[in-house]
């Protein structure tokens, strides 16, 4: 008896010892940055460092509160990330899980699924030059060479803000689709094929089959997805809004005005105790949305719920 | 006359789907007909898609001074194939204790790690404890260090717990100490898992631009992606590297054609590896539906 608790305590601290590691490098990356989110109530100063700041209680959050651009910052990080969701996850991803689902030849059907997935391995980088390549507003620009050839001007793109909305969603679009719709593809696999047989021979023709059969076995994995991006609608991809935009001043009130760009601005700007405070409060709006959707998943769909 | 039906719709779908393939993949064969272009052309009348010239001048000079661009490829790959190493491991030795039934701790641990994936710290403040306190501006270990991901650990636990219970159970009985049933029974069975996440992580961080940009102010750090943004938005960066490969000046500098070579040989890790994460993936979709 003496002995086997023994044997167990032994075990205990052996396992206790494997998540040492893990502790340390916690403790160092998230316990003390997380300390360090005082900055918020505080004015920097570089020899005093975080802890050593002087203390301006909520000053900087009235700042950020009432500057100009805070809000519009604020609106096109949501709107952006609403239209991705709508574009890529919605309508895209499954109308090509759809167009997918209908190719019975496998060597046929994995050369699509290939091509769809080799662009979301690209950096955004990489996808900056294709931009680049297309919208280069010198004689090199695809676009240009185009518009030349028959008989237009050339227009500079990079100079354009209200084409930016398309273009970037556009490019997310065509990097992201093809994962999406392999989610959506995996979800119509799993339908049983009898299902289809029997429509058939009812008289349903495809779009029926489509309607009553194939969109409901995408919808939990549609509303799921649809869900959580709710609770991450303050997130917006920074190499898309500031590399693939090549960061043109001409676009820095709307296709380069997200909140990641703005945040990473701050940074560089060295107004610290400012991006502090945005940070702070897109965390509890983050964390709020979170909760709420976690509870509504809740009601509708217990399994799916994250807590 | 159903089959016929059948058909017509499959066709359709062919019809479709060929022209997406052409959508998803030209895109990726224009840059790298434009890195075989010769430069005088591009320069007189633009990109085309069938170059006048096939040119290799570009990738000639790139790599008679492999120096500044081979600089951020070697750091990015040191980046790239360490920290999933280290990472995984990390959050291996988080997840084995969480899938054991014996271990005490399990709560407050599983607790600390639920935490750890609601709350983040801000941006700005991990940023002046990782530059002022720990000194990782300008440090390749900025790129090295591991980290704790909440999502990774219950994946992993998951996964660990489906291993059957008898299989560890009779080890035990023969005395296999815990580092042997860790090395001969989990690994050897958790396999795939552990290259969908290494896969995973490497094209992460190949394609990571903002830590190097935000990180390291010295151009000897940078990661291949801010590199490759460096020479597309300023020229004399690459002039640099022309001027170091000793080439003769007599013909202009290929620029354009230069950054994109660059950019596809940027590109060639992550497509090497494409194939196995494709070969994984199915088995990650299914893997991926995890409950915490």
């Amino acid at each position: 008896m003496g002995k086997t608790k023994s044997a167990s305590r032994k075990k205990n601290l052996i396992y206790l010892g494997f998540t040492i590691p893990g502790l340390i490098f916690l403790i160092m990356f998230w316990v003390v940055p997380m300390f360090g989110t005082v900055l918020a109530f505080k004015d920097y100063s570089h020899a005093d460092g975080i802890f050593g700041s002087a203390w301006v209680g909520f000053k900087h959050f009235l700042t950020f509160m009432q500057a100009d651009n805070f809000w519009s910052v604020i609106l096109t990080t949501a709107l952006y990330h609403i239209a991705e969701v709508l574009v890529v996850n919605l309508a895209g991803g499954a109308i090509l899980a759809l167009i997918l689902y209908e190719v019975r030849g496998k060597f046929a059907n994995k050369l699509y699924q290939t091509s769809m997935l080799l662009p979301y391995f690209l950096s955004m980088t990489v996808i900056a030059y294709v931009v680049y390549l297309v919208l280069n507003p010198t004689d090199l620009g695809l676009l240009n060479s185009i518009r030349e050839l028959i008989g237009l001007e050339r227009i500079n793109v990079y100079s354009n803000a209200t084409a930016w909305p398309f273009i970037l969603v556009g490019v997310f679009l065509w990097k992201t689709v093809g994962m999406a719709s392999l989610y959506l593809y995996a979800a119509l696999l799993a339908v049983d094929t009898e299902l289809y047989e029997a429509a058939a021979l009812d008289g349903a023709n495809k779009f029926r089959q489509i309607w009553h059969i194939s969109i409901p076995a995408m919808l939990p994995m549609m509303c799921m997805t649809m869900i959580t991006q709710l609770g991450a609608i303050m997130t917006s991809n920074f190499d898309l809004h500031y590399s693939v935009t090549m960061n043109a001043p001409a676009l820095q009130d709307n296709a380069v005005n997200v909140l990641s760009v703005y945040i990473y601005k701050g940074i560089t700007d060295g107004s610290f105790g400012q991006t502090a405070a945005i940070g702070v409060f897109t965390a509890l709006v983050t964390l709020i949305l979170t909760f709420i959707t976690n509870a509504v998943i809740k009601k509708i769909s217990p399994e799916n719920a994250m807590f | 006359m159903k089959k016929v039906k059948m058909k017509k719709y499959e066709k359709i779908a062919n019809v479709i789907l060929t022209i997406m393939l052409f959508v998803f993949l030209i895109p990726i064969l224009m840059i790298f007909i434009m890195s075989i272009s010769n430069e005088e052309d591009v320069v007189r009348f633009g990109f085309s898609f069938i170059p006048k010239q096939v040119s290799f001048e570009a990738y000639k000079v790139i790599l008679q001074d492999f120096s500044t661009v081979g600089r951020a490829i070697i750091v990015t790959l040191i980046a790239a194939a360490v920290n999933p190493l280290l990472t995984i491991l990390v959050n291996v030795m988080i997840a084995y204790p969480l899938s054991r039934d014996d271990f005490k701790y399990k709560n407050i641990v599983t607790k600390i790690l639920m935490v750890v994936m609601f709350l983040a710290p801000v941006q700005v403040a991990s940023y002046i404890v990782d530059t002022q306190y720990y000194h990782l501006g300008n440090n390749i270990l900025k790129y090295i260090l591991p980290s704790v991901l909440p999502w990774t650990v219950f994946l992993f636990r998951t996964y660990f717990k489906q291993i059957p219970a008898a299989l560890v159970e009779s080890a035990e009985i023969d005395g296999a100490s815990e580092f042997q049933i860790i090395m001969k029974i989990l690994l050897p069975l958790s396999k795939s898992i552990f290259a969908i996440q290494y896969f995973n992580r490497f094209v992460i961080l190949w394609n990571d631009y903002q830590t190097s940009l935000l990180y390291m102010t010295d151009s000897r750090f940078y990661t291949i992606q801010h590199y490759l943004m460096r020479i597309l938005q300023d020229a004399r960066f690459l002039q640099e590297a022309y001027q170091n490969s000793g080439m003769a000046m007599e013909n202009a500098i290929p620029i354009e054609t230069m950054k994109y070579a660059v950019c596809v040989i940027s590109i060639i890790p992550v497509f090497l590896l494409f194939p196995y994460m494709q070969k994984y993936f199915s088995k990650g979709i299914a893997v991926g539906s995890v409950k915490g």
